[in-house]
């Protein structure tokens, strides 16, 4: 979150506006120093040329003066040239260097004399080979010298010389001889008036230049904040707005540069962001909407579920109650029998003797089905506990085998019972484990017509192994894993004929896996079957 | 001092008439109550020996009986076996919880029935 902060900030504008003022001064400073070169040398050229044609003219003038040797008149030249601003000094000598006349401004001390050492004039000037102009430093100026020779021509005429008549007009023809006659000689200066004129006028002009380069400057800045710091200060904003969660803001920069190419790449770029965004809340959506379905469908398992299990206990609770109910007339059924057969009420007819045992018999074995029935409804409604003691395993191979023996020899199958000698005392609920076996073994003698029943006990780790095998008609492959479940029965014409109503297995299951054992089987149709449960030998209480 | 009499408390007829038959031929008394409230009145008359107590009863349980027999100052000794078509053990524990010197399950062999009365109270007193 915190923005490093630059403790001078210096935007964009003031930049630009320090670098153009900068370059705009430099440019000028530049300028003008030439300028004002440029300027100072052509107003000295402009001077020695003057110079040049005035000592000409000097020369010229000065000519007849020097011929008859009027000083006085040489005297007004002088004085005439004197006058000049620009003008230093005059001087008009004779071909023997005798000053015939001469002239010097007031503020000139002395004029130079001749040969005071001069270097050439290096300005272009007129080709006027006669005229020479020097440069010379005098009195801490620069002193331009212009010469002219003056010069006197006599024209001899060459036929008169010769006796040849002259033609009118035709002057030239004689042949002519210039003869030098003496000096005219100036120093020019530069006057003080002009080079500052001259140099007001490139002030002026600078000044000129300034001004409008400054306007120029600013609107180069302005062109500069309009077409860069404005759009960039855009973008700014619009990151700003965009990190907000504006995800629909726009820059609306639209120029056609680089700027206009970062605008469009940030609009893309904003357009994606909000996609995405899109595409994410669609995704929540239907995340919440699978996430209400989901617990929704698991409130709806979760009521089915408790529906179930309170039907379940529901069945359970009806199945305890109704086997009370079937109790209490069972109870006068079986013993009104037992007192029938004690002769309680007197001997009975031989020929009743026999429909009496079957009553006994089938009373008993209504007893057994509703105990049955009730032992399930009790584990499943939850009310079965176990009652753990110490026991022998002899005693319950013992109590099984008497309880099956008579019904064996009845079938006229041999029972075997291998118990393993000296094993150690079992700790759990021993009618419970007597009637799991018991199971197994009456099942046994059911269905087996032919053969034995053998029923051994044996240690197995830290378990009891209880193994029950017939050579009875075996168990069909496609119900071996079903015959455990309550009411399950391999062959219904089967039962039938045994009788029966499938729950001896699935009781001796649940006693076994109370005890934390298990219950197994292993069998083929014709083949016999081995049926086995395996209990802790000292199984824990908590179950 | 106790008589000699049996108190057979059951409102089912057909189990107290195989009670009777199976005690009165065989010379116990017997003195038979359909109703918890009339197994009070009858105890209080008939002081018995040992009380035979079904536990399902209408209005005024078996287990409430046992309770306010075992009371009462000079019925709290008496012995009480319980009878019951209620096979959890839980039924069984609270039986016994309240007094009930045994529990008798229903469909129950008579002659269990029989050798339990011999247990606390004895042969039947031979005629005479
Ligand atoms: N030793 C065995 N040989 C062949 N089949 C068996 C054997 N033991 C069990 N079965 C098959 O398993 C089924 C379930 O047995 P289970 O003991 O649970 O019920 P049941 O014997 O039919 O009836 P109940 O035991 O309730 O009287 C039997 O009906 C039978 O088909
Ligand atoms: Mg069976």
């Amino acid at each position: 979150m915190t923005r490093p902060r630059v403790k001078w900030r210096v935007g964009l504008p003031l930049k630009f506006i320090l670098s153009i003022s900068a370059l705009i001064a430099v440019t000028s400073i530049g300028l003008g120093v030439f300028f004002m070169q440029h300027d100072v040398a052509l107003v000295t050229v402009e001077l020695v040329e003057r110079g040049r044609s005035l000592v000409r003219n000097l020369a010229f003038n000065g000519e007849y003066g020097v011929l008859i040797g009027n000083r006085e008149l040489l005297g007004t030249l002088v004085r005439g040239l004197i006058q000049q601003e620009d003008v230093l000094y005059v001087v008009i000598q004779d071909a023997t260097g005798a000053v015939l006349a001469s002239g010097k401004a007031e503020q000139l001390q002395a004029i130079p004399p001749a040969g005071t050492p001069a270097r050439p004039w290096t300005g272009r000037t007129w080709a006027d080979l006669a005229t020479r102009s020097t440069q010379i430093d005098w009195e801490g100026d620069t002193v331009y010298e212009v010469t002219h020779p003056i010069r006197t021509r006599e024209v001899r005429q060459e036929r008169e010389a010769l006796g040849f008549p002259s033609f009118p007009g035709s002057g030239a023809r004689g042949i002519q001889r210039e003869r030098t006659i003496g000096l005219a000689r100036m120093g020019m200066s530069l006057s003080v008036r002009r080079v500052s004129e001259t140099l007001a006028g490139v002030r002026q002009a600078i000044t000129l230049v300034l001004v409008l380069a400054g306007l120029v400057g600013i609107m180069v800045t302005v062109l500069l904040v309009r077409v860069i710091v404005r759009p960039i200060n855009e973008l700014v904003t619009g990151t700003a707005r965009l990190r907000e969660g504006e995800l629909d803001h726009r820059v609306s920069v639209s120029s056609r540069d680089e700027i206009g190419d970062l605008a469009r790449s940030f609009n893309r770029m904003a357009h994606a962001l909000r996609q995405r965004e899109a595409e994410l809340q669609a995704h929540g959506k239907e995340m919440v909407r699978l996430n209400a379905l989901l617990t929704e469908q698991q409130e709806a398992l979760r009521r089915i579920n408790a529906e179930l299990a309170a039907a379940s206990r529901h069945k359970s609770e009806f199945l305890a109650n109704m086997s009370h109910e079937l109790r209490t007339p069972l109870n006068a059924v079986i013993g009104f029998t037992e007192l029938l057969a004690a002769q309680t009420y007197g001997p009975m007819p031989p020929r009743v003797e026999e429909p009496l045992q079957e009553i006994r018999q089938n009373a008993r074995r209504l007893m057994g089905l509703i105990s049955d029935v009730l032992d399930l409804a009790k584990i499943e409604a939850g009310h079965m506990e176990l009652s753990y003691a110490e026991y022998l395993v002899p005693q319950v191979a013992e109590s099984v085998a008497v309880t099956v023996r008579p019904l064996a020899e009845r079938k006229g199958l041999r029972l075997v019972v291998e118990v393993e000698p000296g094993l150690p005392e079992g700790y759990g609920d021993a009618q419970r484990i007597t009637q799991a076996l018991l199971n197994l073994a009456g099942n046994a003698v059911k269905f087996t017509e032919a053969g034995e029943i053998r029923i051994r006990a044996c240690r197995q780790d830290a378990a009891f192994l209880f193994q029950v095998a017939d050579t009875g008609i075996g168990v069909p492959a496609e119900v071996l894993g079903q015959i455990f479940e309550p009411f399950r029965q391999a062959d219904a014409s089967v039962t039938r004929e045994h009788g029966g109503v499938g729950l001896g297995l699935s009781i001796a299951k649940r006693f076994v896996e109370m005890h934390g054992g298990r219950i197994w089987v292993e069998s083929a149709p014709g083949r016999g079957s081995l049926f086995a449960f395996s209990v802790p030998i000292r199984a824990e209480q908590t179950r | 001092m106790r008589s000699g009499v049996i108190l057979h408390v059951e409102d089912n007829p057909s189990n107290r008439k195989l009670v009777r038959d199976l005690l009165a031929t065989r010379g116990y008394r017997l003195v038979e109550a359909e109703t918890g409230e009339e197994a009070l009145v009858l105890a209080e008359r008939e002081r018995p020996r040992l009380v035979l107590m079904d536990l399902e009863l209408p209005t005024l349980s078996g287990l409430a009986v046992t309770e306010r027999l075992r009371a009462h100052p000079e019925l709290g000794g008496v012995p009480i076996v319980a009878v019951t078509a209620l096979a959890f053990r839980a039924d069984v524990e609270r039986a016994k919880a309240v007094g009930c010197d045994a529990v008798l399950t229903k469909p129950y062999d008579p002659m269990d029935l029989l050798r339990l009365v011999e247990h606390y109270i004895g042969p039947p007193p031979t005629e005479g």
